[in-house]
């Protein structure tokens, strides 16, 4: 899509226009845009799958929360290109604003976050890629907002798109299941790694879960003494979102939640998952065309090798019989 | 709901050169997709290049293999091990799906609209996680692999442990090319829902070649044996009928 294109989708006859690209992920690109009913943000990915799967969850997420884009509608344009269209959220993402944030300021978007989670998890979802990029600093008074729901899963499954410095089985902390603590402990992996101003080296992927943890130790330790052990409680996942976001504020009344000298922030992390090749050391935006590229490249050929792979008898039987208990396939 | 019994066969091979014992990878990868065996390729590069011979032979061997080949430093190995592992899945019963819609409705999914297109795909994503999935990872362990070892062993820790959370089963065997000695292949772990660590901290690069080949061959004979093993355990189910080619109607049962 390019700025000033005209779109009008294949299904619901709605038009809009591209105003400018918002953000670049591993499985998509999301553009700013202008509807009839005024300014809205439109993600748009050439594996139709990614699309579906992420317009269910917003739909039903938007029921029980308010912290993900409001949904619009999801439509086609041409053959490759599928897109939902959404509320736009403007606003400054944490990986940019964490560096200006004072400790107050930074307890109450670490509030914020926790009490996204918490909706969240009231409704059977864990968020599983939370990360620095991914909640955005929206509004006036600023409030915490979360944007890509590609990795939300309900509780029990496998995590499904994960970044590796704010996925605690990197770390060795747990499991790649989806559950409450999954959540907690990115948050605490936010709050060490972003808010701590820390860039994780690259040298940390040949190490082992344990000497990765070692770096991490050091981390918790430029923070004041009063919260390390609730850092590490909350690492461990040891508590829900709501105690640690309480327990997280009263210190950070109690002082400034401040570490020593701070560093540049780290790039953003992009992530890693189904479809979703990590390129360390890239920021997220920037690698609009390199690495995160592949994702889109091996998108777009998927339908060529599709055609050829050899399949399990069995696959048929149980898709069919799948569909057919869903009702529709008649 | 017979997803259970449904599995899917991935071979993941790791290297960062050109295969130069035994047969020829890329028939190697040919006779797996027409077992029903995908292979995926991923070339592991450190600041140089894999040259050009080598990407070539690794796209062949994906191509052949009915997977998908990606080259990358050692620190994206990871991840790209386990998209490529998840992608895999999901592109097998997308075809399945799409295959079963053109029969009944004459429709591609992507011919259906977006909303009813979307509760296929919730349906896809939900067997996704359920069916059981088999995968060999066979690491090249050449001498030129010896900086990158500890990232691979990583890597494949890594996946074993992402597998391990899915709901479905998941079983993970490990193979090294060359092995030691005049084996041209080892086995470092059998298929195990639990990974060996142990045995994978021992798998250390060797003298030899790189028989690229002969370690997908092994990696077949491992698939078959434990399908042998899982037939004398259950009856025999669907899954045991002759592998189906997408657009071979000829071969379907
Ligand atoms: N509704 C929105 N309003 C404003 N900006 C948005 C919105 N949705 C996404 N963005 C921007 O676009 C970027 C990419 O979107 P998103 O994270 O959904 O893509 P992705 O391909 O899933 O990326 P990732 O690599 O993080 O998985 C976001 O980081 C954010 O900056």
């Amino acid at each position: 899509m390019q700025c000033g294109d005209w779109v009008v989708g294949k299904w619901t006859g709605e038009p809009f226009q591209v105003e400018r690209p918002l953000g670049t992920g591993a499985n998509g690109e999301v553009y700013l845009v202008r509807t009839r009913r005024g300014l809205a943000a439109v993600k748009v990915c050439p594996n139709a799958s990614d699309i579906a799967l992420e317009w269910a969850v917003l739909e039903r997420l938007h029921r029980v929360s308010g912290t993900f884009p409001k949904p619009m509608w999801i439509d086609d344009h041409g053959p490759s290109a599928f897109f939902y269209v959404m509320e736009w959220i403007p606003g400054t993402p944490l990986s940019q604003a964490a560096a200006r944030l004072t400790g107050h300021a930074a307890a109450a978007v670490v509030r914020g976050i926790a009490e996204g989670l918490a909706e969240l998890h009231a409704a059977g979802y864990a968020f599983c890629d939370l990360k620095p990029d991914n909640i955005v600093i929206a509004g006036d008074p600023p409030h915490v907002r979360f944007v890509d729901a590609g990795g939300v899963t309900p509780f029990g499954r496998s995590v499904r798109q994960f970044t590796p410095y704010y996925d605690r089985a990197f770390w060795g902390l747990g499991t790649r299941r989806a559950e409450p603590s999954y959540d907690v402990t990115a948050l605490a992996l936010v709050i060490v790694i972003c808010l701590g101003g820390l860039a994780p080296p690259v040298s940390l992927t040949g190490q082992t879960p344990a000497q990765r943890q070692s770096w991490l130790r050091r981390g918790i330790r430029r923070w004041p003494e009063g919260v390390r052990p609730l850092l590490e409680q909350a690492l461990a996942g040891r508590m829900d979102a709501r105690q640690f976001a309480a327990a997280w504020c009263r210190q950070a009344a109690a002082r400034p939640a401040r570490p020593g000298p701070r560093v540049p922030t780290a790039p953003g992390h992009p992530t890693a998952s189904r479809g979703r090749p990590a390129v360390a050391g890239a920021s997220a935006s920037v690698a609009a065309g390199r690495g995160p590229g592949a994702g889109r490249k091996r998108g777009r050929d998927w339908t060529e090798w599709l055609m050829w792979i050899s399949l399990i008898g069995a696959l048929t039987s149980t898709a069919c019989a799948w569909l057919t208990s869903l009702g529709w396939l008649r | 709901m017979g997803g259970q019994q449904a599995v899917i066969r991935q071979l993941l091979v790791i290297t960062d050169g050109c295969s130069n014992v035994g047969i020829d990878p890329v028939a190697a990868a040919a006779e797996a997709r027409r077992r029903g065996v995908v292979v995926n390729v991923i070339g592991v590069v450190d600041k140089g290049d894999m040259g050009r011979h080598g990407r070539e032979e690794a796209m062949s061997i994906a191509d052949a293999g009915g997977g998908m080949c990606r080259v990358v430093e050692p620190s994206l190995l990871s991840a790209t091990a386990q998209m490529m592992t998840q992608q895999t899945v999901q592109m097998t019963l997308q075809q399945v799906v799409n295959q079963e819609l053109m029969q009944v409705m004459g429709k591609s999914a992507e011919d259906l609209p977006p909303v009813e297109r979307s509760r296929v795909m919730q349906v896809v994503d939900k067997l996704e996680e359920e069916l059981s999935l088999h995968v060999v990872v066979a690491v090249d362990t050449s001498a030129s692999m010896k900086d990158k070892m500890a990232t691979v062993r990583e890597a494949i820790r890594d996946l074993a442990f992402s597998l391990q959370a899915r709901q479905g089963e998941s079983r993970v065997a490990v193979l090294a090319f060359p092995g030691s000695g005049d084996e041209p292949v080892r086995l470092v772990q059998p298929f195990s829902e639990q990974l060996n660590v142990t045995a994978l901290e021992n798998m250390l690069v060797a003298r030899g070649g790189t028989p690229t080949g002969p370690a997908i061959e092994r990696g077949l004979a491992l698939f078959d044996e434990i399908r042998g093993r899982d037939e004398e355990d259950r009856p025999p189910t669907a899954d045991d009928q002759p592998v189906r080619r997408w657009g071979d109607e000829a071969v379907a049962p």
